[in-house]
This record gives C-alpha cells, sequence and structure tokens, in this order.
C-alpha cells in the first residue's frame, strides 16, 4: 500500500462504508420482513426506525459518491509515485485486477445510488411514508453494490504498491484505432472532462426520472410531489446537457487547435 | 412532455459523443493524410531533461532545392492530440544538401510519453520523427 493523504481518506471511507453497510443491511431487512403484517403500532415504531435508516444511508451513499469522485483524484495522485506510470492507466495496472472492476464499478455507482437517494426525498415530502417498504427493499438490493465498491476500495488500495509497471505506451501505439482514455481526458484534453461529468450527470438525472415516474404511476398517494420531481429532475438533465453541450465547443477546439495542418 | 424532454437529452448527449468520435478520427485522419517529407530527416535531438523540454532538432537535407520550414507540431501518440505547436515567422530554410538547427522549445510530460514531431514544410510536405521521452 501507498500511504497518502488521499489513499488514506479512500481507506477510511471504505472501511466506514463497509462498516455501516452491515449495521444498516440489518435493519433494512427487518423493516422489509414485518412491514407488510404490521399492525398501526408496529409500523409506527418501524416507521421511526426507518427514519433512523434513511439517515444512515443517505450519510452511506454520499460517502460512496464523494468516495467516487475521489477515486479519480486519487488515482491521478498516483501517478508521481509509481515507476513506469505515466498515466491513470499504469496506477490501474499497479492495483490490477481490483483497479479495472473498481474503475468500472466507480462509473455505474452513481446511477444506482441517486435512485435510492431522490426516492427517499419525495418519500419525506408525503405523509405516512408511503415509499418504506420499496426504499427498504431497493437499499436491500444495493447492498451486494455497496459492499462491491467498498472492498473494491480497500483491496485496490492495499494492492497498489511502488512497483514498475508498463503503461498506455505498450497498449495504445501510434496504430490503436483510440486514444488512451485516460491521457486524453485527464491529461491532454481536460475539457472532457466537464463534458463526461455533465452528459454523465444528465443521463442519470433521466434515468431517476423514469424511476420516479415509475413509482408515482404504482403509488398513487406519492403523484402530486413526484410529478413535480419528474419534471425537476428532466429539467436539470436538461440544464446539464446544454452544459456538456457547450463544453464540447472549447473542448473539441482544444482538441483541433494547434494541429500540424493548421499552420 | 417529460419523455418528449428525456428523448431530446439522450439525443443531444448522443450527438455529443458522435461529434467527439467524428473529431477524435478526423485528427487522426489529418495526421496519416500529411504528405512525409522523405528528403529531409531529423538527426538530433536536444533535450532538457531538467526542464522536460525538447529544445530544438538538427535536420538534414538530402534535397536539391532550399526548403523552408513553416512550422512545427508535437503529437502525443497516446492521446492523438497536438499538444505543443509553434510557427516559424521567418521561415526557417534549410538548403539544399545541408544540415540545419531548428529551435522549437515544446515542453514533454514530465511522467514520459511517446510523441510524433511533425515540421511542416513550404512544400507542403512534413517531416515525421518519433520521439520518446524520458
Amino acid at each position: 500500500m501507498i500511504w497518502t493523504p488521499l489513499t488514506t481518506v479512500m481507506t477510511v471511507l471504505g472501511i466506514f462504508g463497509l462498516v455501516l453497510v452491515i449495521y444498516a443491511s440489518g435493519k433494512a431487512y427487518t423493516i422489509n420482513k414485518r412491514i407488510a403484517k404490521a399492525g398501526l403500532e408496529e409500523k409506527y415504531l418501524l416507521e421511526k426506525n426507518y427514519y433512523l435508516l434513511s439517515t444512515v444511508v443517505w450519510v452511506i451513499l454520499v460517502s460512496r459518491i464523494i468516495a467516487g469522485g475521489l477515486f479519480w483524484v486519487t488515482n491521478e495522485s498516483l501517478i508521481p509515485l509509481i515507476p513506469g506510470a505515466m498515466c491513470q492507466f499504469g496506477v490501474s495496472q499497479a492495483g490490477s485486477p481490483y483497479s479495472w472492476i473498481d474503475t468500472g464499478v466507480k462509473l455505474v455507482v452513481i446511477f444506482a445510488y441517486g435512485i435510492w437517494l431522490v426516492l427517499d426525498l419525495i418519500n419525506r415530502r408525503v405523509k405516512g411514508s408511503p415509499l418504506l417498504q420499496p426504499l427498504s427493499k431497493i437499499f436491500i438490493l444495493l447492498v451486494p453494490l455497496l459492499l462491491l465498491d467498498t472492498m473494491l476500495d480497500l483491496a485496490f488500495y492495499f494492492t497498489v504498491s511502488p512497483v514498475t509497471v508498463p503503461c498506455c505506451r505498450t497498449v495504445f501505439t501510434e496504430a490503436s484505432p483510440v486514444p488512451c482514455p485516460y491521457c486524453f481526458i485527464f491529461h491532454d484534453a481536460p475539457m472532457f472532462l466537464v463534458v463526461i461529468i455533465s452528459y454523465g450527470l444528465s443521463i442519470a438525472l433521466v434515468l431517476w426520472g423514469f424511476v420516479v415516474r415509475h413509482y408515482t404511476v404504482r403509488v398513487k398517494e406519492i403523484e402530486p410531489v413526484g410529478n413535480d420531481a419528474t419534471r425537476k429532475l428532466v429539467t436539470v438533465a436538461l440544464v446539464f446537457a446544454v452544459i456538456g453541450t457547450v463544453a464540447l465547443v472549447p473542448a473539441i477546439i482544444q482538441v483541433l487547435g494547434g494541429g500540424p495542418l493548421l499552420h | 412532455m417529460v419523455s418528449k424532454r428525456a428523448a431530446a437529452i439522450i439525443a443531444v448527449v448522443i450527438a455529443g459523443l458522435i461529434l467527439s468520435a467524428a473529431t477524435v478520427l478526423y485528427l487522426k485522419g489529418k495526421q496519416s493524410a500529411l504528405a512525409e517529407e522523405t528528403g529531409i530527416s531529423v538527426t538530433g535531438v536536444e533535450l532538457n531533461r531538467r526542464m522536460n523540454v525538447l529544445v530544438g532538432v538538427n535536420i538534414t537535407s538530402s534535397l536539391d532545392s532550399t526548403v523552408g520550414i513553416k512550422s512545427a507540431s508535437l503529437v502525443k501518440i497516446q492521446s492523438g492530440i497536438a499538444v505543443e505547436s509553434t510557427e516559424f515567422k521567418p521561415l526557417r530554410q534549410v538548403e539544399a544538401h545541408s544540415q540545419a538547427y531548428i529551435p522549437i522549445g515544446f515542453s514533454l510530460d514530465p511522467e514520459g510519453a511517446d510523441y510524433f514531431l511533425y515540421l511542416v514544410t513550404d512544400r507542403g510536405t512534413a517531416v515525421r520523427h518519433r520521439l520518446s521521452y524520458p
């Protein structure tokens, strides 16, 4: 393991996430199991328990989303510490195979975690917590992903060491049809980072909007709040799509600028 | 209304992705479409390893006439992007059957990378030299 302030933060977030997921998954399982048959009094108790669970899940998911962003920053900071690494490809080589799986997981987690957070926000705005059971169920479904996400972080940062690695030079040569994504986005065309983040958030917001609409149709109590949330989500998604497209112009100019034929 | 908006967003994102891919392909095509100058070759490279700078290059011409070097570009092979470029005003003249030194002054990635150095001539051709750093 290479101990730096960022790898330490990632390790702490990993352990913290792992402990909270184990604690929260038990509570979510109990609520999900009992809520359907619960009487009024037990339902009230389960609702109270749910509010505690909801707070814990918010902490878990927000900390995982922060870890998702920090993952790229941490990997970038490790480049000078790994001999032979010239971009994050080299860092991933040093932490292989966990790094590659972790990278894939990090690209999809925000889509999944956001679904729960958006539905919980709606649930809090409606009397009687009508989404209590679906939220507990979704959280239980998220547990394997959360465990994978946290354990891969821990496995990767405990594995990565300052060994000499072959970097992207061995894979991305002049004959390659595509450039090295890490060199392209993080080093030479950073404006594309704004494009990717904006487009990613836009797609995520549309996806969350569809999920909210799905539940709005199924659970009548949340209809006004759900419809309003869907409209807001899609509007914000549109804003991010526009930001991404606007950022695409300087990004393309940055890539085209200085080409050998321009002079 | 919401579905239409969502479809519009997805269309915008897909258009953006296609545009980005087209840019990369266009850039690659443009670089490979450059007619290579075979009469001039880079025979030496001066590097400042402390500052990570390509200071200049020595070139040898086997052409029968004088040629002017219009510009220089440094394309990073791993990203396919021209990371540095400069235009020479006035042109750097290279006499027939002679050697010349072209000052460049391009920054190189301290972590290391492979590059193509392009020297574009006033004949519309380009001298291409592969450079690995460090």
